[in-house]
């Protein structure tokens, strides 16, 4: 009866409770167990990835068990040798005195697991908890070129749409991960546009937590920022607070941005978000950044920027449909106010005062904007290739709170083109009309600065703008250049710039107005800068080639105009 | 009773440090690639040991980071698509300093038969790096703090197109760069000590060297034609130039320069400080 009993004990625990692998197994009594090492592996199911991943990672010698398919090693479990998983999953709550290697699996090292040796995961990830003891290291490894990253996704796929109810080993191994959450790290990548335009607030300087500028209406300007987390970027859903707070000192006023972003579909959005904000705005970055401008403010009380006060509300969309591509749509009601010149403090310029500041068109709009990006240019400050558009619509319809009714488009089209090492051929040309009776903050300003480089800042003022900028950047970089003696120490760039800004009839539409634009109408001038390699801080001596007497206007810039 | 009342507190205070202890990650990410493959690889570093050199296995990159959980945190972005990966790896408190009592290592294998794209960007840090035997069409480095040394003890599998070290702080030794191949450096270094040797050069090839404070030493091998401008810093600045390059113009001139045959024009513009150049 006794051994009766026994031997029932030893039947349920060998048909029902047999761990994995026994304590202190060797090959043979695996073997015995259906446990299979690499040797016996019929060669032709071995593939090339498999072959060489044994060959890299376990040694062509070492004794190695082979399992394919989700496993796991529970705690109290041992195997005396290394162990090769083919497209599964590897829970270890046990001891492995080898190396642990899985293909096309992750592997999930619970705090109970002891490893003598690497761990690896070919196309897959390890999650690893605190407590574990591994001896050797913990290697993820992509293979590109193989086939199995293919089948990685596919089988990644699968695997989200199984029913967690399911009571195959893979559906347990799959209900056994989401309960324990593991934390994983994968980011998304980060030099990309959305991510840095939503670092970047308006008119400001921008530092890791802290916005500053110095201008005429708000003196100095210092605030905090609070930029969007990772997780709204890393996440496939994801609700995000940002933007920033600050405080003029002269215009002894607090501005702010705050957004509420809902990120769907992780990295590149989808975002959708609504943004409340008191600025200093101003519509002339594309004319000077505002790092520069602040530089020039401070430094020689030459303040390029107009602002105004814009209070309000929105809501928008954007997404980034490709790395180079951007489009953006959202609504907003503005409250437009004038602001004026609060301080005349710089460290130079003696007597000299700043300019004053343009009175506006104040009141309510109500906005639908929308913008699409292009840009593959190597460098978004100083780049040498490339295509950058930029092309923006913005629309106002009249109501009974808000009086004003007008259309505005802009459209910014930027060519980089290395011509041979050293020498560059760049062109820009930027196009702006609309509808209706514009309001002064937001018509078309030309002349000086960026823009026509031969005449006085803003001499140019419309509701339509046609601008052509061309320059050729050669020096001592150029092999055609190199080694003469005139050009050596030096850059330089040959420009040439033409445009015009001017009002077309109230009642034309946004793509009427235009007769008025012929060649000898348009404004130009030609010019020579002294600059560094980059092409970015540079001396320019441009002259009007217009009918009639000009000066020679000369301008030293520490950005591109373009 | 006295050992005890002197035990204790040490016992209280080692515990409390034992358990103030962070977990150590050591982790290694390998990319296999096919040779001839093209790969752009970004590292933005804050603050670490950095090692670069080459595989054995030659067409794979190998990254392998060891720091503390509590004091640093990283992640890589592999774009399959357009062959890019990138390494941030980011000190999560600048202000609290809880990472003396560890190591914090980087050790990065390049690909040989890769043409590898080379961005790196390191604020802190001793940087280590040996390039040699590589196919680089790029190599560009910008460190804020710390001594970079970096040679080329072979020659680079395939003409760089442009070289950019930019250091800030610390000393700066680069050795055999002209095992490089590059076509056009730029070196510029703003604190401390340049040693520059140009050991290898046998192509076209321009240079810039520019030095804000320190002492500059630069090696120029005499089995290539030279072309040297130096542009001094006011009277701060202290040149020593060998007399086998003679003085032509505002040009320092080897003998074997010829304008249509190989050579190299290097322009030098020592800081404050002393400029030795050796050419033999």
């Amino acid at each position: 009866m006794k051994a009766l009993l026994s031997f029932s004990i030893l039947l349920f625990v060998c048909v029902f409770q047999a761990p994995l692998f026994p304590q202190s197994s060797s090959p043979d009594s695996t073997s015995n167990r259906g446990i299979k090492t690499w040797d016996d592996v019929d060669p032709s199911r071995k593939t090339a990835l498999m072959n060489h991943v044994k060959e890299r990672y376990l040694g062509k010698k070492e004794t190695t068990y082979f399992f394919e398919g989700h496993q796991t090693i529970p705690s109290g479990e041992n195997l005396d040798s290394s162990l090769l998983v083919n497209e599964g999953d590897l829970t270890i709550g046990g001891r492995i005195d080898g190396k642990a290697v899985v293909i096309n699996g992750d592997v999930h090292v619970l705090s109970s697991a002891f490893v003598g040796d690497n761990i690896v995961s070919i196309n897959g990830k390890i999650y690893n908890e605190e407590g574990s003891k591994i001896r050797g290291e913990l290697i993820e490894t992509v293979i590109r070129s193989s086939v199995a990253a293919q089948k990685r996704v596919r089988s990644f796929r699968v695997q989200k749409s199984f029913n967690t109810t399911k009571s195959s080993d893979e559906g347990e191994s799959i209900e056994w991960t989401k309960n324990y959450n593991w934390p994983k790290r994968e980011r998304t990548e980060r030099r990309r546009n959305v991510y840095y335009m939503n670092h970047e607030y308006e008119n400001l300087v921008n530092d890791d937590h802290v916005v500053y500028r110095y201008n005429r209406v708000d003196g100095l300007f210092l605030g905090a920022k609070f930029p969007p987390a990772h997780r709204l970027y890393s996440e496939p859903i994801n609700l995000d607070l940002n933007g920033y707070f600050g405080y003029g000192f002269a215009g002894k006023e607090w501005r702010y941005r705050g957004n509420l972003e809902l990120g769907l579909g992780g990295y590149g959005g989808p975002f959708l978000g609504a943004t409340l904000y008191d600025l200093t705005d101003s519509q002339d970055e594309w004319i000077i950044p505002t790092e520069e401008n602040s530089i020039a403010a401070a430094l020689i009380k030459e303040d390029f920027q107009d602002y105004y006060k814009r209070q309000g509300f929105g809501f928008y969309a954007r997404e980034e449909i490709a790395s180079a591509l951007e489009l953006s749509v959202g609504y907003y009601e503005d409250d437009y106010y004038s602001l004026e010149r609060n301080t005349n403090w710089s460290f130079f310029g003696g007597d000299k005062h700043f300019r004053y500041n343009p009175q506006i068109d104040e009141g309510l709009m109500k906005t639908y904007q929308a913008q699409i990006k292009l840009d593959t240019r190597d460098d978004k400050e100083s780049p040498y290739s490339g295509w950058y558009l930029a092309a923006s619509g913005m629309w106002n319809k009249s109501s009974t709170e808000s009086a004003y009714d007008y259309d505005r488009y802009i459209v910014d089209l930027r060519r980089f083109i290395p011509l041979r090492y050293g020498e560059n051929f760049d062109i820009r040309l930027r196009l702006g009309t609309g509808r209706g009776y514009m309001p002064l903050q937001h018509l078309f300003d030309l002349g000086g600065i960026s823009t026509l480089r031969g005449f006085n800042y803003k001499l140019f003022s419309g509701d339509r703008l046609v601008l052509a900028n061309v320059e050729y950047r050669f020096g001592n970089r150029s092999s055609r250049f190199r080694g003469n003696g005139l050009f050596d120490p030096f850059n330089f760039i040959l420009f040439f710039d033409t445009g015009r800004a001017w009002f077309a009839d109230y009642h034309d539409k946004y793509n009427q107005g235009f007769k008025q634009l012929n060649w000898s109408l348009m404004h130009s001038n030609i010019g020579i800068a002294l600059t560094d390699d980059e092409g970015r801080i540079r001396l320019n001596i441009a002259k009007s080639i217009d009918a009639g007497p000009s000066d020679v206007v000369v301008t030293f810039r520490i950005n591109r105009a373009f | 009773m006295r050992k005890i009342a002197f035990f204790l507190p040490v016992l209280i205070f080692s515990s409390g440090v034992l358990l103030a202890q962070d977990e150590i990650i050591r982790k290694r990410h390998n990319y296999e690639f096919a040779s001839d493959e093209k790969l752009e690889v970004e590292l933005d570093i804050d603050a670490a040991e950095v090692k670069l050199m080459p595989n054995p296995h030659e067409s794979e990159l190998s990254i392998y980071l060891e720091f503390n959980d509590a004091a640093f945190d990283y992640h890589i972005d592999f774009d399959e698509y357009d062959n890019r990966i990138s390494l941030t790896f980011e000190k999560e408190h600048w202000m609290k300093d809880d990472s003396d009592n560890y190591k914090t290592e980087i050790e990065i294998l390049l690909p040989r038969t890769v043409i590898v794209d080379l961005d790196c960007r390191i604020k802190a840090g001793e940087v280590n790096m040996e390039l040699g035997d590589l196919s680089l069409t790029r190599f560009a480095l910008k460190t804020w703090a710390g001594d970079v040394k970096i040679s080329f003890d072979e020659a680079n599998r395939i003409s760089m197109r442009s070289l950019t070290l930019n250091t800030k702080v610390g000393e700066t030794r680069l050795k055999k760069l002209g095992n490089a191949r590059f076509r056009h450096a730029e070196i510029n270094n703003g604190i401390g000590q340049l040693d520059v040797d140009f050991s290898g050069l046998t192509e076209d090839a321009t240079a810039d060297v520019d030095l804000d404070i320190g002492a500059t030493d630069i090696f120029i091998p005499d089995n290539i034609g030279v072309k040297l401008s130096v542009h001094k810093f006011l009277f701060l600045s202290q040149v020593d130039i060998p007399h086998s390059l003679r003085k032509k113009g505002s040009y320092y001139i080897s003998e074997n320069y010829q304008d249509d045959e190989k050579s190299v024009v290097l322009k030098v513009k020592p800081g404050i400080g002393d400029l030795r150049i050796s050419y033999h």
